[in-house]
């Protein structure tokens, strides 16, 4: 199968782009597809209904040098490889630049202007904070080490207004006005990043927001803060 | 919560990391070993220099250095401000030169101003020792002894005489690591030590890169 056309699809409006692996390149790391099953099944994370990654095995293709795997369904659209050098790569689509406007503020009134997608705020926390849960199941099973380098990229954004459910709806002035893709890199040592990998998921998802000109004062840092908890704890729907 | 000195990094990430420091008690309900509160006080009370500078010396005896915010109540953590007069007090040059004579190896510290909430902070921020442990040279009565080696404890977070054997393990390691290292990096410069195994990184990166295909 060939996975051009799906990456193509997803690359035409707003797009995550995520890339982690060891800084020390060694091809050994993964040998075979069934280690790199065995890793996948281990280090998958569900917080919030649909896992990071989406991965099937029995979906999923082996050609000697990495694993693939996709989905196609609805807004969820994604495109994986996880190589033998233990690199992981991304691709998957933001979800709101693909649902329908109406779907999408269902129930609202007034609807926001018409532009080229709709980021929601809580979503990218969400998934940063996946991105890198995910990251940490992959170091502690060793194939990061010594050093872990995360890289995260929301793609396309321009003209993507950033959205949130609050009370408040924001509706004018948060559109990002990039053509660039809006990314974030780090390297930590693997043996840390779970120490520290909530607290940079903040950090970066609040760089990621301040594209869309909104920086978040320490009050607004602190909802999130706690939306993150309640997502790690499997509370979001809750009170 | 990575520690690393917010002068090295962009004025943004800067501030955001700063004001982590006065918010973290407050989300979290504790201090950690690395971080260390303290309520509004002002540098030209001796017992604010007997304490800052206990907590100094002790936050450069640990791995990582640490970070000691000032106008943040350490029993509520809630960040109640310093007054102004007391934030002004805290003058890098001033501190330093008083350290010095107080410490010795010299202390490696940087002294942050800001506003949080509409209150004034100040977030110490402290490196940890380069070649030897920090010790007491020269006493203040009642506050610092001398002779003295000050470390933030593994078990209790609070700055004071090292008192443990587990304290003293850590600290000698560190001390030994460095002093390790040091010599190493001589031995290579002296070509003892081939470089043969060592991988330049941006070899790596071409790996990784070689290996998407353009991905």
């Amino acid at each position: 199968m060939n996975y051009a056309g799906l990456l193509q699809e997803i690359k035409s409006r707003a797009y995550w782009r995520v890339e982690i692996r060891s800084t020390e390149y060694d091809s050994s790391r993964l040998p075979n597809r069934a280690a790199m099953t065995a890793l996948l099944r281990a280090v998958v994370v569900s917080f919030r209904g649909w896992p990071y990654p989406y991965f099937e095995p029995n979906e999923s293709r082996y050609n000697g040098k990495w694993l693939e795997g996709h989905i196609n369904w609805e807004a969820y659209k994604e495109y994986w490889r996880l190589y033998e050098s233990s690199q992981w790569l991304h691709y998957f689509a933001a979800h709101g630049v693909w649902l329908p406007k109406d779907k999408l503020f269902s129930g609202r009134s007034p609807k926001p202007p018409d532009h080229a997608g709709y980021i929601h705020v809580r979503d990218t926390l969400y998934t940063v904070t996946e991105v890198f849960r995910f990251a940490i199941g992959l170091a502690e099973r060793g194939v990061l080490d010594p050093v872990a380098h995360l890289s995260i990229s929301l793609c396309n954004t321009r003209d993507c207004m950033l959205y949130e459910d609050f009370e408040r709806l924001f509706f004018y002035n948060y559109v990002s006005e990039s053509d660039q893709p809006i990314s974030q890199e780090w390297n930590v040592p693997a043996s840390e990043l779970r120490a520290v990998a909530d607290e940079k998921a903040l950090e970066m998802a609040t760089k990621i927001l301040s594209v869309f000109n909104w920086t978040p004062d320490e009050g607004q840092v602190r909802i999130l803060a706690d939306d993150q908890r309640k997502l790690l704890e499997r509370k979001l729907f809750t009170s | 919560m990575e520690r690393i000195m917010t002068t090295d990094l962009p004025e943004f990430d800067r501030q955001v990391r700063l004001h982590r420091y006065i918010t973290y008690g407050r989300e979290r309900g504790h201090e950690e070993r690395w971080l260390e509160y303290k309520s509004t006080m002002n540098w030209k009370d001796n017992a604010t220099k007997g304490k800052i500078g206990k907590a100094i010396a002790a936050m450069s005896n640990i791995e990582n250095g640490g970070v000691i915010a000032v106008g943040v109540n350490p029993q509520t953590y809630e960040p109640d401000g310093m007054a102004s007069e007391d934030a002004a007090s805290f003058d890098q040059d001033t501190m330093s030169e008083w350290l010095n004579d107080k410490l010795e190896p010299e202390a490696q510290f940087h002294v942050n101003h800001l506003w949080f909430e509409g209150k004034q902070f100040v977030v110490i921020e402290v490196q940890e020792f380069t070649d030897v442990p920090l010790i007491c040279r020269r006493p203040l009565p009642g506050q610092l002894k001398e002779g003295a080696i000050y470390i933030r404890g593994k078990g209790k977070y609070e700055s004071a005489q090292i008192a443990t054997q587990s304290d003293m393990r850590d600290l000698i390691r560190l001390a030994t690591d460095k002093a390790l290292a040091k010599e190493i990096a001589r031995l290579r410069k002296l070509g003892l030590i081939p470089l043969v195994e060592e991988r330049p990184w941006v070899e790596h990166e071409r790996m990784f890169e070689e290996e998407r295909e353009g991905l």
